[in-house]
């Protein structure tokens, strides 16, 4: 019944469209805040627009990555073969985003603190988060059993712990990057309410971005199952490293 | 021009190995180094002097910033220690007085000769003001 070829993998073509066509006009309005309506910061200057990139990528990452966590958790329990197919789809959209996050943020640490890339806290647990879900890709690609399989689940959940080291390294460690403005433990910063609106809109752009990719990612990528050893042109899901030392 | 990628499970295999070296390379980088990545004057101070290169994070004190072309200075404190930092060349832009930065190099008593100096801008962001 869960693998039965001809179930659609996503919701059909009209909540899809719906949520592209959604995702498309939340980032048409993203791009005039970011560009046009948000003024330049008093200390950074231009350079501070990447946030409206950097931040919006690094919380989809999250997302993507909690998404692997939710959908593992059948596939530890019974080896389901559809939550499979969403925790590998969320997981290389994440690993995806994760690379996003470490440009945009190298470019942004160009233009600010003056160097480009530094192994403070913050950088070196967002390449580990992207490394372990790389694995995770990697371990379920390779896992032809049903032990096997649900033991690559297991990467998956355990996984996740990345996400919170990630988002508290800046608090727990000290850091060259700045502790976070909105998202951070008692009270944030402050930010000028304009920027903070654009940074909301650039965050729920990103979001349905990442649920539309996640969504064609899913129904794409459902027929494939693990690679046999029978067929070696099979195709490999687990994309390269994006960022190694 | 196309590189000879192994595919299939050949492939699998050496994704999941590159992960795995560069995670264990992390972490033992971790393990030796600690995650932190700048000390504070007081206590790099109080550790004595140092044999290797130190990394002090503090707040350029307002009005010490000195730049000229042959070499640039400031004193960086973090409330209780003050570190004048020297530095070969103009400062990068992004370096300001009252801003927090993040100096690398040679510390002698309390003046450091940095090899490099990098903004550490804070959480805060704001509009520039109006001038009237």
């Amino acid at each position: 019944m869960r693998t039965r070829p001809d179930r659609p993998a996503a919701p059909g073509p009209r909540p899809r469209q719906a949520l592209t066509a959604a995702a498309g006009v939340t980032t048409a309005v993203a791009l005039v805040l970011a560009l046009v309506v948000a003024p330049p910061d008093a200390v950074q200057g231009e350079a501070q627009r990447w946030m409206y990139l950097h931040v919006p990528a690094a919380w989809s990452a999250y997302l993507c990555f909690a998404v692997v966590l939710v959908a593992c958790l059948p596939v530890v329990r019974h080896d389901a073969a559809r939550p499979r197919a969403v925790a590998r789809a969320a997981a290389e959209t994440g690993v995806a985003l994760t690379a996003l996050t470490l440009l945009t943020g190298s470019i942004w640490g160009a233009q600010t603190w003056g160097t480009w890339w530094v192994w403070d806290a913050r950088v070196t647990t967002t390449v580990a988060m992207g490394l372990v879900h790389v694995a995770f890709l990697a371990t379920l690609a390779l896992a032809t059993t049903r032990r096997a399989r649900r033991a690559a689940g297991l990467v998956g959940v355990l996984g996740f712990l990345m996400v919170p080291v990630v988002h508290l390294s800046v608090v727990w460690w000290r850091t060259l990057h700045q502790p976070p403005t909105l998202l951070a433990p008692g009270a944030g910063a402050p930010i000028a309410p304009v920027m903070a609106w654009t940074l909301g809109v650039c965050v729920l752009a990103c979001t349905l971005l990442t649920a539309a990719a996640l969504l064609t990612r899913v129904r794409s990528g459902a027929p494939h199952d693990a690679v046999v050893p029978a067929r070696p042109a099979a195709t490999a899901p687990a994309p390269r490293p994006q960022a190694t030392p | 021009m196309r590189l000879a990628v192994p595919r299939g499970r050949p492939r699998a295999w050496l994704v999941l190995a590159v992960a795995c070296l560069g995670l264990a390379l992390l972490l033992t980088s971790a393990m030796r180094d600690g995650l932190t990545y700048w000390g504070t004057p007081s206590e790099v101070a109080a550790a004595g002097p140092p044999h290797d290169d130190v990394r002090l994070g503090g707040l350029v004190v307002p009005g010490t910033l000195t730049e000229e072309a042959a070499g640039s200075s400031f004193v960086l404190t973090d409330g209780a220690t003050d570190v004048t930092v020297h530095y070969a060349g103009a400062l990068p832009a992004t370096v300001r007085e009252g801003e927090g930065a993040v100096v690398e190099g040679r510390l002698d008593g309390h003046v450091l000769h940095a090899r490099a100096v990098l903004l550490r801008h804070s959480n805060e962001y704001r509009p520039p003001e109006e001038t009237p």
